[in-house]
């Protein structure tokens, strides 16, 4: 059987008009690096940066977004991330404030409501958790959490928007963001590597 | 008349009174066949309209009855049993008339006999004989008859049986279809402030949500069943007649009315209360500012469908940097709308009011909500404009505006007008000599050629020297990098055009006007994204790492243990459930119209919110389907839908060796 050509996972960084999008600009290369040393997953060397209002979003099936301000789609973005989702894509929306009466999670929060639906806390049983690395007890927490930066709380749950029993848009007030903004280089330092949920999110939406 | 020849007459009259005795049972057999089988189906049930088998009982048992009866008579046939018969009945005959037949033509004593049977009044006793057997007959005939009338069989219309028993308590299930001839009353919500509306015998009802459904039937209410989705309805007695109310659903819902074995499907289409829209007119675009000093004209337009509250403005602060950010939220007086679909909100912001300081950022939006007292209010927020005051020093704040439109306004317009000749020219090519064509193409081409030129002017004033390939097309960008890196031409959709333009002015070149056509259309629709494309991004551009992934690779640490992967199901299942069942209920069109006609309406219902162009498709071949139309044209249109628009294959091309 001829199997059909298919091209390597690109990481893409969706860029929107409002707000700092660029905030966490060493996240994909750290979770490139990641997806190379732990799969086989043929993966680009270098992500992509893309406007979320062109079409060109569509040739990608996971787009990360992040950021610390106002967070909102103009009409044409909110348009393509529908469409996005439509066929099959997915968003993960990571607040770099985690913080829960921050900006960014206010207006987030309002924007996906707008655009899709109210997220709805996501069971730390979900196979997402299960998608590479086990993780038992839900989303790994991070060390800004633990520091108490942000609302001084660790969040028990990621939220996410739902199509069908398929997560469209995971949205996370842990901070990724400013978790795995390091260069990947950097990861020998680490008794274990904090990027490993990256790995099983890029395998999730490749593979759901 | 002799002995014998009573005899014969007598055998005449009996066989006569036999015929009519049996015919008069037969008959009376088969009305009370009717009446009796009407009566059975109305206890258990069963529709009058599947009765048709009751006549075909009813005659045979009738002829059976009738049969029976002339085997019985069939001692008729004999003269001796006849006057045997005579003889019981007049014992003064003392045998005379068997004598009579026995010995016939030669009995001695024949005048004595004569006179002996003559003494007696045999027509008499044969009448009264008759008399007592016939007259029972057509007595059960006419019981049968009236027994029929009043029965509910339709073979006399039924109709003194429904008019005693529609007034007897607890006879409703008697009557006829209480589910047709129904009305439905739609009541909108009060907020809307609109009027109820009637509907007669719906198929479907569409209906604001919220509103209030009221189904009125005539006959009591006993034994009818309503059920909206899962839901029972109550049905009770009222104005004569039965009625149902409800609220509509949110969702596409089947009413299903029962009346024992009467069925009927009616579709509930909710229409939900749209939220508003408010579009922010003015400012029109984000800026940075090198000063927080600035008056700024805030006007939006807020519309509704049913009715706006009102809306007001509303500016986000957004001060700090790093990690720490800190927001305040400032909104003006709601401007009250009083109900109105449409209307206008305005106000001024004065930066200078709101203590800026260098890095902040004011997002301002409007913001309106309907009247929706239901589920609402619905609330609408218009896009958010962000003034930024820009920090001393920073790489990226040079405090530029948003570019206003490229100048190639003036290019895409003679593009344009560059086109219209062209079609002109090709229109009439047919009719020009080929010295007009080439001349009045080429001068086409020339001017197409200026625009290529003033587009390559554009495209490279800040690219000196971009490479051209030796055919003067540039080379295409990697369509992958959507980075922020400078390109040899950093402008795609100047690119396209560049390249379409040159494609054009070739062909108007050598006289061939037609095939530069497309190029020439392709040309003007990227100049006029160009032309829309006036927001430059001022941020700096991300550091951009590249992962050696061949040294990450050998220098994996963790191997990781993949879990099952499980196959990703189908992106559009529903519609390939909609197909099966669109297919199922149109094998069952030809042998079961009325389980067809069922089955299409819970498809519009579940198709409704899903799929509403197929829904309406659905619904319009209903609608043919009761009103006895051909519905054909609704399936097809139907199943296009659904199916997409069949796909014509293109024929062999010229090269491909055909003839």
């Amino acid at each position: 059987m001829v199997g059909r050509a298919v091209s390597d996972f690109v990481f893409c960084t969706g860029r929107y008009e409002s707000g700092d999008w660029d905030s966490a600009p060493t996240v994909p290369a750290n979770l490139i690096d990641s997806i190379a040393r732990y799969t086989e997953i043929p993966v680009g060397p270098a992500g992509v940066i893309v406007p979320l209002s062109s079409d060109a979003i569509f040739e990608y099936p996971l787009v990360y977004l992040t950021g610390h301000l106002p967070f909102r789609f103009t009409e044409a973005e909110r348009r393509n991330v529908r469409r996005l989702v439509d066929r099959g894509g997915m968003i993960f929306l990571d607040d770099h404030n985690h913080d829960v009466g921050g900006v960014f999670h206010k207006t987030a929060m309002e924007e996906m409501t707008r655009t899709f639906a109210a997220p709805i806390d996501l069971p730390n049983t979900h196979p997402l958790y299960g998608a590479f690395f086990k993780f038992e007890d839900g989303p790994p927490t991070t060390s800004h959490e633990l520091n108490g930066w942000g609302d001084n709380l660790v969040h028990k749950h990621l939220k996410a928007v739902m199509r069908g029993d398929r997560i469209a848009v995971l949205y996370s007030n842990k901070d990724y963001s400013s978790e795995w903004n390091y260069h990947p280089d950097n990861k020998r330092f680490s008794a274990v590597d904090n990027t490993r949920f990256g790995v099983n999110i890029i395998v999730y939406a490749l593979t759901r | 008349m002799t002995a014998i020849e009573r005899v014969r007459r007598t055998r005449l009259t009996l066989a006569a009174g036999a015929i009519v005795v049996a015919l008069a049972w037969g008959f009376a057999a088969a009305l009370a066949i009717l009446a009796a089988l009407a009566f059975a189906d109305v206890t258990s049930g069963t529709s009058q309209r599947d009765a048709g088998w009751h006549s075909v009982a009813a005659i045979v048992g009738g002829l059976v009855v009738a049969t029976v009866l002339i085997w019985r008579s069939r001692r008729l046939t004999s003269v001796g049993r006849v006057a045997l018969w005579l003889e019981e009945k007049i014992p003064g005959l003392h045998y005379s008339l068997v004598t009579a037949i026995e010995y016939d033509g030669v009995a001695a004593n024949r005048p004595a006999i004569e006179a002996a049977v003559a003494r007696h009044d045999i027509g008499a006793v044969t009448r009264r004989a008759v008399g007592r057997i016939v007259l029972p007959a057509i007595g059960a005939a006419l019981t049968g008859l009236a027994l029929l009338y009043v029965s509910p069989s339709s073979a006399l219309g039924g109709a003194i049986f429904r008019s005693v028993t529609g007034k007897l308590p607890g006879a409703a299930a008697a009557v006829g279809n209480r589910l047709e001839g129904i009305t439905v009353q739609v009541i909108p919500p009060a907020y809307t402030g609109e009027r109820s509306t009637s509907l007669d015998d719906p198929a479907s009802v569409s209906a604001l949500i919220g509103s209030r459904i009221v189904l009125r039937g005539e006959g009591r209410a006993e034994g009818i069943i309503a059920r909206a989705g899962a839901t029972e309805l109550k049905v009770e007695d009222a104005r004569g007649g039965w009625m149902s109310g409800f609220a509509v659903p949110t969702r596409p819902t089947a009413l299903m009315l029962r009346d024992r074995s009467y069925e009927r499907i009616i579709v509930l289409q909710p229409r939900a209360d749209n939220p508003p829209r408010i579009v922010l007119t003015s400012p029109e675009r984000d800026s940075t500012l090198r000063a927080p000093r600035l008056m700024i004209r805030l006007t939006a337009t807020a519309t509704d469908d049913i009715g706006l509250e009102g809306a007001y403005f509303e500016y986000l602060v957004t001060t700090g940097s790093g990690e720490i950010f800190s927001a305040r939220t400032i909104t003006t007086p709601v401007q009250q709308f009083g109900g109105a679909r449409r209307g206008p909100i305005s106000g001024a912001l004065d930066l200078a009011s709101l203590n800026l300081k260098q890095g902040d950022v004011v997002s301002i939006r409007a913001i309106t909500q309907d009247r929706n007292s239901l589920s609402g209010p619905g609330l609408a927020t218009s896009d958010t404009r962000t003034f930024r005051i820009a920090r001393a020093g920073e790489y990226d704040s040079v405090a530029l505006e948003a570019a206003g439109p490229l100048p190639v306004d003036s290019s895409a317009m003679s593009q344009r007008m560059l086109i219209m000749m062209t079609e002109q020219l090709v229109r009439e090519q047919k009719s020009l000599t080929r010295q007009q064509l080439v001349k009045r193409s080429t001068e086409i081409g020339d001017l197409e050629d200026r625009v290529r030129k003033r587009v390559h002017e554009i495209l490279y004033e800040q690219e000196a020297g971009a490479a051209e390939d030796e055919h003067g097309a540039v080379e295409q960008a990697d369509p992958h990098d959507h980075s922020d890196e400078p390109v040899p031409a950093h402008n795609r959709d100047l690119l396209e055009a560049y390249n379409a333009l040159w494609e054009a002015v070739r062909s108007l070149q050598i006289a061939e006007p037609q095939p530069a056509l497309p190029p020439m259309r392709v040309a003007l629709k990227a100049l006029d994204r160009a032309r829309l494309a006036n927001r430059m991004y001022l941020r700096g551009i991300p550091p951009k790492v590249i992962v050696d992934l061949a040294r990450v690779r050998m220098t994996g640490k963790e191997k990781g243990s993949g879990n099952i992967r499980t196959p990703v199901s189908a992106a559009d299942s529903a519609r390939a459930r909609f197909e099966r069942r669109f297919s199922d209920a149109v094998e069952l069109i030809e042998s079961d119209p009325q389980r067809a006609v069922r089955a299409f309406t819970l498809l519009q219902v579940d198709a409704l919110s899903s799929n509403p162009g197929f829904a309406a498709a659905v619904g319009e071949a209903i609608e043919a389907f009761r009103k006895g139309r051909d519905a054909t044209l609704p399936l097809i249109r139907a199943r296009r839908t659904l199916s997409g628009a069949p796909s014509a294959t293109p024929g062999l091309p010229s090269w491909s060796g055909g003839p």
